[in-house]
């Protein structure tokens, strides 16, 4: 407890403003605080050290230390393994209850297992199967994240299996339930940790992080079809919204909870891609009789957010902006239109809406965040417009002076009206 | 759960875990001490992995061998192609079955089907990856390159154990020395 905050809660109690108890809960208050610090600082430095130190064995022996026979090599491969394995053993039947050892031990014997099978791989000479390798090593891995309950060997293996199932050369459908079932087990781990501790600082990140999975791994399931790859991501996005503004993670600033924001900028990147006319153009070769991946990403998508929306009293913190019902119109205009100028109109009339309800919103409840989302918005637009649309320099002109002195005008007058309440 | 339980299943997937690279390690022998030697002609090139490090890429000219029925083999998967040795004892892939080989020498190999090829199949060998120390990779590259201005040096070959259509790249000879000898 800093010295000078002690001064002062002494300087108050010999005043008579605090009396003694308060002073004794004040001092107990930031003592248990700086402990939570302290155990912070723990977890974050063990899992530093255990990923430096893993990171470290693989360069180390990326060398390839020729001096050494075959034997001494595979034992040497396969040692740091069975040592954190032993680590992991004691650590089980001791300390069971330290979120650091967790942590630590979890993300080292995740880079263990990586280890011992890349090394054999070299000594072997074993060709370069990447996702054979990440594979094998995923499934390996996955245990451990239940049984440490480790969020590090979570994040350390939803990247592992997104990376593999990006780069797979399957024919089967094998991959995809591999990547689904894996990262189903992931959000249930998280899922556990918020019903239990919901203030832990992993769930903040679990919420950046998954849903950057889930978007990397979309652009996987296209095979022929990729036109109906981008209705995926809108409802990607959705359904990312949804999710953040569901009462599970109500109450969340927007750090802590990741999905709130990736959701809608992923809508309205969509959306920003389809305003132009080519791409529409080309979302209308979607072949509505050809079933395959994508469709099976579409109807996985849409299945969860048509639950989530059913039990609508799961969704609390959903504001009135309608970012979240703007998949409905969108998939009806590129599936049943037909027509590339309808799908680019309809695209640019809902992100001229949205803009425009986040400025009113941001105006009516003083957040000059919102009023400035709006705007920029609008201005993101009218850029884009640019690049497919044949206005005149001088129209060009006069529409960005309009948005500038909007700007202006808007912001000075949210901030005069806050002057005005606070006075 | 009940800690003892956690200890145990901890304990059972530490040994799933071990035995992982143990198996490949036993595979790999097996053909090592059993398998038959071939000699594949090759091209060094010295590019690296994050994982396992630098390696020379063995680029092999015998990649395509004619099938009769070319309707029958599906791109990346994996077929058996039977391994004889030519009049200067290099290996060479004379045929190609969808059916594994009763007896003589095989390679399980992905094949690729151009479109377009008419009755040719290609096929990609299991053993491209030559590991080395990151200090002499780049050497045996130089070294192929210097000794290919000598026709007599200009040879360089991979030689390979095979045995029940797997096999393990042993070494790398460039100009008559091992790879791992040019410094």
């Amino acid at each position: 407890m800093p010295m000078k905050l002690l001064n002062q809660i002494q300087e108050l109690q010999s005043e008579g403003i605090i009396s003694p108890q308060t002073a004794l809960d004040i001092q107990g208050y930031f003592k248990s605080k700086e402990q939570q610090t302290g155990n912070r600082q723990i977890v974050i430095f063990s899992v530093i050290g255990s990923l430096l130190l893993g990171l470290g064995l693989i360069l180390l022996f990326a060398h390839n230390w020729d001096e050494m026979s075959k034997l001494t090599k595979t034992i040497i491969a396969i040692s740091p393994l069975v040592i954190t394995q032993g680590f992991g053993v004691y650590f089980l039947s001791r300390k069971k209850d330290s979120l650091a050892g967790r942590e630590g031990i979890g993300s080292l014997l995740f880079l263990c297992i990586g280890l011992s099978i890349s090394l054999v791989g070299q000594i072997y000479n074993i060709s370069g199967d990447m996702p054979g390798f990440l594979k094998s090593w995923m499934l390996l891995a996955l245990p451990a994240l239940f049984l440490l309950r480790s969020s590090m060997i979570a994040f350390l293996s939803s990247a592992g299996i997104t990376w593999y199932i990006l780069i797979q050369k399957d024919n089967s459908f094998f991959p995809f339930l591999l990547f689904l079932g894996y990262m189903g087990l992931i959000i249930f781990h998280f899922f556990k940790l918020l019903k239990t501790d919901k203030e832990n600082n992993y769930i903040n990140i679990a919420t950046w992080i998954i849903p950057i999975t889930f978007l990397f791994a979309t652009a996987a399931f296209e095979k022929s079809n990729d036109e109906l790859v981008f209705l995926n991501y809108l409802i990607l996005g959705t359904l990312f919204t949804w999710i953040g503004n569901s009462r599970l993670l109500a109450g969340r600033s927007l750090v802590k909870n990741g999905l709130k924001i990736i959701g809608p900028l992923s809508i309205l990147n969509i959306l920003f891609i389809l305003s132009f006319i080519d791409v529409a153009e080309d979302l209308l070769r979607i072949e509505t009789n050809q079933f395959g991946l994508e469709w099976i990403a579409f109807c996985l998508l849409l299945i969860p957010l048509t639950l989530i929306i059913i039990k609508r009293s799961m969704a609390v913190g959903l504001s009135k902006s309608p970012i979240q019902w703007v998949f409905i119109p969108s998939i009806l205009l590129f599936l049943f239109s037909g027509s590339e100028i309808l799908i680019s109109l309809g695209a640019n009339f809902m992100i001229l809406g949205l803009g425009l309800l986040y400025i009113l919103n941001g105006i009516k409840e003083n957040l000059i965040g919102k009023l400035n989302f709006g705007l920029l918005i609008i201005t993101i637009l009218v850029t884009c417009r640019f690049f497919d649309g044949s206005l005149s320099f001088i129209a060009r002109g006069i529409i960005f002076l309009i948005l500038g002195a909007g700007f202006l005008v808007s912001n000075y007058w949210i901030i005069k009206r806050k002057k005005n309440e606070n006075e | 759960m009940n800690k003892k339980i956690i200890i145990g299943l901890f304990i059972l997937t530490s040994l799933i875990q071990f035995a992982a690279p143990l198996s490949m390690i036993w595979e790999r022998e097996k053909v090592a001490q059993n398998g038959t030697e071939f000699k594949f002609k090759t091209r060094p090139i010295d590019p690296y992995d994050p994982f396992r490090g630098k390696y020379i890429n063995l680029y092999f000219e015998n990649n395509s061998v004619p099938v009769s029925n070319i309707d029958d083999w599906v791109s990346q998967e994996e077929g058996y192609f039977m391994i004889e040795k030519d009049s200067e004892g290099f290996a060479e892939v004379v045929s190609a079955h969808l059916e594994e080989p009763k007896e003589g020498n095989y390679i399980k190999m992905k094949c690729f089907h151009y479109y377009g090829a008419d009755s040719t199949i290609n096929f990609k060998y299991p053993f491209e990856r030559f590991y080395m120390n990151e200090n002499e990779a780049l050497n045996a590259e130089k070294a192929y390159r210097s000794s290919n201005r000598d026709r007599n040096k200009k040879i360089a070959y991979a030689i390979v154990k095979i045995l029940n259509g797997e096999t393990v790249l042993e070494d790398v000879i460039i100009g008559g020395k091992s790879a791992k000898d040019l410094m």
